[in-house]
């Protein structure tokens, strides 16, 4: 306290002077010895107590106008700590922090990722891309609505030559309206309620350089559609997914474009003759535990026959020639992903079923690209070991066909199988560093053993 | 379209049929006074400066958003309510310290579109009894919620700098 040691060698010279007059009266009081050279006469002890009592009062008024300064002084620290308090309070305050600016209600972020492919890839050639690059842009209008979007560059590089193979893509752009608690709708380009990639890829969220070859070919991932979704939960750990979106889009054409991954129409334009409906539920009422069925269907995969507007090419042909359509799709999904302590697992099953007309369908050349098509499959497994925070393991198995109705000419030996052993290493949650070797022993013999190596990032 | 139609009303009515009571947002004072039935605690604020400021910034991996942090306490019980990003939004975190350990944490209010998972008593129950270990990170295992790992770590984080700062006030 301000003061104090001033205000305590003031009592304690107080406790002296009255010390001293005390011994001042006694020298008064004692019987005269016979010694009157030397004692103080009555008038000069009287003066002598003067002069005392003035100081003495001297250091009472000093000693009050200590205690006053340390009154004031405590005082002021009183108000300056809780105008310190205020002060907090108003930073500290939800509305101070929140903003009423739309900048402090918009977020960016980001994920992408580099990839070296050692001839794993079915190219012959070793590849270092960066494979996606990507960055989000939200917006919160309210608490019940939101913006949300992603923009993606893909291999760096897009220029109108054969050598630049990069493509810039949306990939989300919706508003999403919380209509009741629990419940929302969105509209726009979202990603499709489907496998557990696809709504969820960011690099350091999953195992292995590239993606799962089923979450590529039987489920097109990055599925992305322009539509309306329903989506909310429904309690005791059970949530649903209802979506009418665009749906894929088969043509004839010079090679692949029957293939499900080349007939996303990625919002483009996309013809809407015959919608896609989606349905999915969702458990994950235990803790690491998600447990997926989805069902995603469409009434004519060839869009009524329909050509894209942008491409001067027939919509469909059989191998005769014929237009063909109506071709109807169902695709069945179901899924596991568990983690508990270092322990993970991961399974998933893909299957489409397609109307049987498809097995006639031709390219522009009339070769039978559609045969084996009516059913398509995959399946992975997926067990995994967290060493620590940063370095985790995996070995992943995966069977994809793609033309498994039939096992003759074109459609033979067309199943992959492949093993993957690899392991991420976390410079931080949000960046990996990826390293996986395949061996690759499908049916066609394919040589892909290899290894790959991949560096993501997400914030 | 009738497809179309059908799923429309299914939605519909999914979204009226929920039988669980909404639990998005809790009153800071309905969980303070389930935390201390008995008696009226006493509060106080704790200056996140200095080292304090430091570790705090190590825990979440960002700087603190606030200046101080109040709780309120009787006898050797402890709650905090703390604001903490998920992904892109703030969850609003109550944890309740007994000693040097969780007592219990309740998610009050959720703002996120993903995650809402946290909210729940299945995910929640992991951290009762959970303390810190040397290094100030949690020393119980709490298993994630698919698709909502930012909830997730945002609750961890949280967990760990109330254990931390209560820590600290005992000695």
């Amino acid at each position: 306290m301000p003061g104090l040691p001033a205000l305590l060698n003031w009592e304690t010279a107080l406790k002296h002077q009255k010390l001293a007059l005390a011994i001042a009266a006694a020298v008064c009081a004692a019987p005269a010895m016979g010694q009157a050279q030397d004692e103080p006469s009555v008038a000069e002890l009287w003066e002598i107590v003067q002069q005392q009592q003035a100081e003495l009062e001297s250091l009472r008024a000093e000693l009050e106008s200590t205690r006053n300064n340390t009154r004031e002084i405590e005082i002021q620290s009183l108000e300056v700590s809780e105008r310190l308090e205020a002060v907090a309070e108003v930073i500290d305050s939800p509305a101070s922090r929140s903003g009423s600016s739309w900048a402090d209600r918009t977020t960016v972020g980001a994920y992408g990722e580099m990839l070296y492919n050692g001839e794993t890839s079915g190219s012959s050639t070793k590849e270092l891309d960066i494979q996606r690059f990507v960055i989000f842009l939200n917006h919160q209008f309210n608490e019940r609505l939101r913006f949300v979007s992603e923009l993606e560059i893909e291999h760096s590089y897009i220029a109108d030559d054969a050598r630049a193979p990069g493509a810039v893509e949306m990939e989300q752009a919706y508003l999403q309206w919380d209509y009741a608690n629990n419940h929302n709708v969105l509209g726009g380009m979202y990603l499709v309620p489907i496998g557990i990639l696809n709504e969820t890829h960011e690099p350091a969220t999953f195992y292995g350089v590239e993606r799962n070859r089923i979450e590529s070919r039987i489920i097109p991932t990055t599925y992305r559609v322009n539509g309306f979704k329903f989506a909310g939960n429904l309690g005791n750990g059970f949530s649903y997914d209802l979506g009418i979106h665009e749906g894929l889009h088969f043509e004839s054409g010079n090679g692949g474009e029957l293939a499900i991954r080349d007939s996303r129409q990625s919002g483009a334009r996309a013809e809407m003759d015959a919608l896609g409906y989606t349905g999915r539920v969702l458990y994950t009422g235990t803790p690491g535990l998600e447990l997926g069925l989805a069902l995603h269907y469409q009434s004519d995969l060839t869009q009524d026959g329909s050509t894209r507007s942008n491409i001067n090419r027939d919509g469909v042909i059989d191998v005769f020639g014929n237009p063909v359509s109506d071709i109807s799709g169902l695709l069945t999904e179901a899924h596991i992903s568990y983690q508990s302590g270092p322990w993970g697992l991961r399974a998933l099953w893909a299957e489409w079923d397609i109307d049987d007309k498809i097995e006639l369908v031709a390219n522009n050349d009339l070769s039978n690209n559609g045969l084996g098509r009516s059913e398509q499959s995959g399946y992975y497994i997926e067990p995994s070991y967290r060493f620590s925070e940063k370095f985790g393991a995996f070995v992943r198995y995966e069977f994809t066909d793609e033309r498994q109705s039939a096992d003759i000419n074109a459609a033979a030996n067309s199943a992959t199988k492949r093993t993957l052993l690899g392991f991420n290493y976390w410079l931080h949650p949000n960046a990996v560093f990826k390293f996986d070797y395949q061996f690759e022993n499908d049916e066609a013999n394919r040589d892909l053993d290899g290894f790959n190596l991949g560096v993501g990032w997400q914030f | 379209m009738r497809f179309s139609g059908v799923m429309l009303i299914a939605a519909l009515l999914l979204s009226y049929s929920s039988t669980f009571a909404s639990d998005d947002f809790i009153a800071p004072e309905i969980f303070l006074q389930s935390v201390f039935p008995q008696e009226e605690p006493e509060t106080a604020t704790v200056w996140l400066t200095g080292e304090k400021q430091e570790i705090a910034t190590d825990i979440l991996g960002h700087k603190p958003d606030s200046l101080r942090l109040r709780y309120w306490y009787a006898g050797d019980k402890k709650a905090w309510i703390v604001d903490e990003i998920g992904k892109t939004e703030p969850i609003t975190i109550g944890v309740v310290i007994e000693g040097n350990a969780i007592a219990d944490i309740q998610v009050l209010a959720f703002r996120e579109s993903r995650g809402w998972e946290i909210k729940h008593d299945f995910f929640t129950r992991q951290f009762q009894g959970i303390g810190l270990n040397g290094r100030r990170q949690l020393d119980g295992v709490i298993d994630g919620i698919s698709g909502a790992t930012l909830s997730v770590r945002a609750m961890n984080n949280v967990s760990r700098l109330v254990l931390y700062l209560s820590q600290s006030l005992d000695s």
